[in-house]
């Protein structure tokens, strides 16, 4: 009989082990990416009594600079929210047809980010000379026409993001990139940003940690 | 004569006895109780457990179905397509057709699978098809079907080979057009996510990975340097060269500058809240206080910036991994 208790009582361990408790929609529970070459699982965090415990709990920064940024950043752009994130993770990013940016400093960046994110600041974007936006923009799949000309048919789609509903440096990165005549239409917007990120208990990478 | 003794004697007698057989009720209807209460209990574990299979068998075939969603897709739009019913032949003809599609499908996956699922040729469809008819004649159009199936092999696998540095989402466009007739859905963010087997994602994410109570990752580069085999470390390193190839872009404008000082000191303090330290023995959380902020009572802030670790001030536990907050 107790062999049978100590049984049942292993089985519902496990059960409740194999559950995911906090999944990310009703039907998805997790999904992977890839950063740095490594398979990352993205999930949420299955406390259910988890808080935020960092400076992304901080709700008051000095305005300016650090005000609410307004919803749309240009009408063209497109603003997306953390599914619409996910979904372009899985698509255009594994399908190397879209790229996630970090328009933070670099030090935001190295500390904690969204997985498969990649960095450029947007001071780089904003004060880029012609000759290193030419750079950038090959890279992300710009051609030069035989007449000197700048071809951005066939360019990565972006998903750009900062802290979050404070802070303006994807405003600041998207006008840098407009300067250039980047098509709008392969911009978005993730307005929600890092802290949005965050506050759902999605996954995160950290480049480079800090010990004390 | 009344005895008066006796009768007390009688009457405890009967008293007891009574209580007696109250108590002997009593005891066997707890030891009925306690019987049953075992009983219900080892149903709900067997109930639970049965539970638990058909929800692992559930979920299993759930993410079957999500990974062949495109060839049920197809297979929905075929089926629309069609105005009179099928025969038998047209059946058979449509089940190979789909699983020539679910073995592009599985070469074109993002993740690594067996090689025996990729063995299908054209052949071996031929074969398949000529099996599954082979009881009744096979009419000219079944062969003219045939031979435009495998026609439509040929042309899959040879976009297949083409497009292996191409997207999964290429593919799946590829693959659809070579159905007649179908339209192709350009709406990326309504298909269906892939993902790969559970097992096999565990395994490999545990490995690679290091990921801590609060669902941060850490990706240790390896003395110093980055993996550089999947395409978007190599871009993120190109572009991370092109970017400091000259920093005297970064600082050029005022306006900019000043904006980007006030958020150097946020970044700061964003490094230094991601500070952690590991307990040594002998560390109380006092004396860390102590040698990060200078003084002692600060313990409280180590203890507020670790809820889900710290239960108390005064236990913490060699190995542990308090973090540090500003």
């Amino acid at each position: 009989m107790n062999k049978l208790l100590t049984l049942s009582l292993f089985c519902s361990i496990l059960m409740s082990q194999e559950i995911t408790k906090v999944k990310i929609t009703k039907d998805i529970p997790y999904v992977y990416t890839y950063d740095s070459g490594k398979k990352i699982k993205i999930e949420r965090i299955q406390d259910t009594n988890n808080k935020l415990t960092d400076d992304f709990t901080k709700t008051s920064r000095p305005c300016p600079p650090f005000c609410i940024q307004p919803t749309k950043i240009d009408p063209e752009i497109r603003n997306i929210a953390e599914l619409e994130l996910i979904s372009f993770m899985q698509n255009e990013v594994q399908n190397k047809i879209g790229l996630i940016i970090d328009a933070r400093l670099k030090k935001w960046y190295e500390v904690e980010t969204i997985p498969s994110a990649i960095n450029i600041p947007f001071p780089v974007m904003q004060n880029a000379s012609k000759d290193k936006a030419k750079k950038i923009f090959q890279l992300l799949g710009m051609k030069v026409k035989k007449d000197g000309s700048w071809d951005f048919s066939k360019v990565k789609k972006l998903v750009v993001f900062c802290n979050g509903v404070w802070c303006e440096q994807t405003a600041h990165f998207m006008q840098g990139i407009l300067k250039y005549n980047y098509p709008k239409n392969r911009l978005s917007y993730y307005r929600s940003g890092f802290q949005g990120w965050k506050l759902l208990g999605l996954t995160s990478i950290v480049h480079k940690e800090i010990k004390q | 004569m009344l005895n008066k003794d006796q009768y007390n004697e009688d009457a405890y007698n009967d008293v007891y006895a009574q209580a007696a057989k109250g108590a002997e009720i009593k005891y066997s209807t707890k030891k009925k109780g306690k019987s049953k209460l075992l009983l219900i209990f080892l149903l709900l574990a067997l109930i639970s457990t049965l539970g638990y299979f058909v929800w692992k068998n559930l979920s299993s075939t759930k993410e079957v179905t999500t990974t062949k969603s495109l060839v049920d897709k197809n297979k929905e739009i075929s089926l629309k397509k069609e105005t009179a019913p099928m025969n038998e032949t047209e059946e058979s003809l449509e089940v190979a057709l789909q699983k020539t599609l679910e073995t592009a499908e599985e070469e074109k996956s993002p993740t690594p699978t067996s090689t025996s699922t990729t063995g299908s040729t054209t052949a071996d469809i031929v074969a398949n098809i000529a099996s599954q008819t082979s009881d009744t004649k096979m009419s000219p159009t079944d062969i003219a079907r045939i031979v435009q199936l495998v026609t439509q092999q040929m042309q899959a696998e040879k976009k297949v080979e083409e497009s292996k540095v191409q997207s999964n989402k290429k593919v799946k466009d590829s693959l659809e057009l070579s159905l007649e007739n179908v339209e192709t859905d350009t709406l990326s963010s309504e298909k269906p996510v892939l993902e790969p087997t559970k097992s096999s994602q565990k395994k490999e994410a545990s490995n690679d990975t290091k990921t801590n109570t609060y669902n941060k990752i850490v990706l240790e580069k390896s003395n110093g340097k980055e993996n550089l085999n999947d395409e978007l470390s190599k871009l993120s390193m190109e572009i991370s060269n092109v970017i400091n190839s000259d920093s005297e872009d970064v600082s050029s404008s005022s306006e900019s500058t000043s904006y980007t000082s006030s958020l150097s000191k946020e970044a700061d303090t964003r490094t230094k809240e991601m500070r952690y330290h590991i307990v040594k023995k002998g560390d109380t959380l006092a004396s860390i206080a102590y040698k990060i902020y200078g003084q002692s009572k600060d313990y409280i802030k180590l203890y507020e910036a670790n809820p889900d670790i710290l239960r108390r001030a005064d236990q913490i536990y060699i190995g542990q991994r308090l973090r540090v907050p500003e």
